[in-house]
């Protein structure tokens, strides 16, 4: 049940972290076995479900990449593989204005695996994810006062490196 | 000092500003700030269009077989050292493990070759022979047997 109705989430978020669609698949597994060994230690008095499994899958995450990191350069960690995209919304209309929305968002997601670890995470978090601030506190356990000045970082980070590439 | 914010200061109130969170003081300086700097003007905008990338990210669909996947590779529960007693007994009543555990006893059987079955089949006849013995004694002993053994010798004398 926790399964089928969270793994979507997990997926995309582990996606999004890292840009492979291989590593995401192998790391959606890894975060449930460990939110199913860690399960006793959620406390439904201290946060939302939802809240407590992405810390498990950020931390998860963290790990993963960290040990990829000196195996691997960033750099090369989008190619080839956003042909499976699934679906990109019924917003557009018209053919173009869907290409270029998905041209954008390739070059967004490019920009943001290429920022550092502090910054990506919280972005994702908050501008992909959607989570509130207090939220991302609870996730990330640092000061709401840090995870709005790495956010500002970020998305400045982020629109400086888009605005290179125009 | 509202109108000599520097773009350092700028900076760091610009996520504050798109999300409308500043007060009223600040939210003035950012904007004649904005008014004065045409760099900072574009990174507002650079910074919006990043904010709205995101919201709009697509949302990927992971494979079909993922979840199956997962579910089949994290255990359900925990078992105690008696649930898992009572489970093994049960899958021993399943027809799979029924059927398994009966090919293996003939593939065994066969295997075991002729001194196996020699020493079955010699010590079956040995427990059949014994039975058999019994029950013609007790034939021959019964009362009804030895009735009709005395009413024929009786006729025979008779004739």
């Amino acid at each position: 049940m926790v399964v089928r109705q969270h793994h979507q989430r997990v997926y995309n978020f582990a996606y999004r972290y890292n840009g492979r669609f291989d590593e995401a698949e192998d790391l959606t597994q890894e975060i449930f076995l460990k939110v199913y060994r860690t399960l006793h230690t959620y406390k439904p008095e201290l946060g939302a479900f939802e809240t407590w499994m992405m810390r498990v899958s950020r931390n998860c995450i963290i790990d993963h990449y960290r040990k990829l990191k000196t195996e691997r350069r960033q750099t090369d960690s989008l190619e080839g593989e956003h042909e499976q995209v699934a679906e990109t919304g019924n917003r557009f209309s018209n053919p173009a204005d869907m290409l270029d929305h998905r041209e954008l968002s390739e070059r967004v997601h490019a920009a943001l695996v290429r920022l550092s670890e502090d910054l990506r995470e919280v972005l994702i978090l908050r501008d992909l994810e959607g989570f509130a601030y207090e939220e991302i506190v609870e996730i990330l356990r640092v000061p709401i006062g840090t995870v709005k000045s790495r956010i500002n970082r970020g998305r400045m980070e982020m629109a400086k490196m888009l605005k290179k590439e125009i | 000092m509202l109108n000599n914010l520097k773009c350092a200061d700028f900076e760091e109130k610009l996520s504050d500003y798109i999300e409308q969170s500043l007060g009223k003081d600040d939210r003035t300086s950012v904007e004649m700030h904005l008014h004065s700097c045409q760099s900072c003007g574009e990174l507002v905008s650079g910074m919006m269009q990043v904010i709205a990338a995101g919201r709009d990210f697509p949302v990927h669909t992971p494979p079909a077989w993922l979840a199956t996947r997962i579910v089949a590779n994290t255990p359900t529960e925990r078992l105690s050292l008696r649930s898992r007693f009572a489970s093994f007994w049960k899958s021993l009543g399943e027809p799979r493990t029924a059927l398994a555990i009966f090919t293996a006893a003939i593939v065994m059987g066969w295997i075991g070759g002729g001194a196996v079955r020699e020493a079955v089949f010699s010590r079956a006849e040995g427990v059949v022979s014994c039975a058999y013995d019994r029950a013609i004694r007790s034939y021959y002993r019964s009362p009804v047997v030895i009735e009709i053994h005395s009413r024929l010798d009786q006729f025979m004398e008779n004739s």
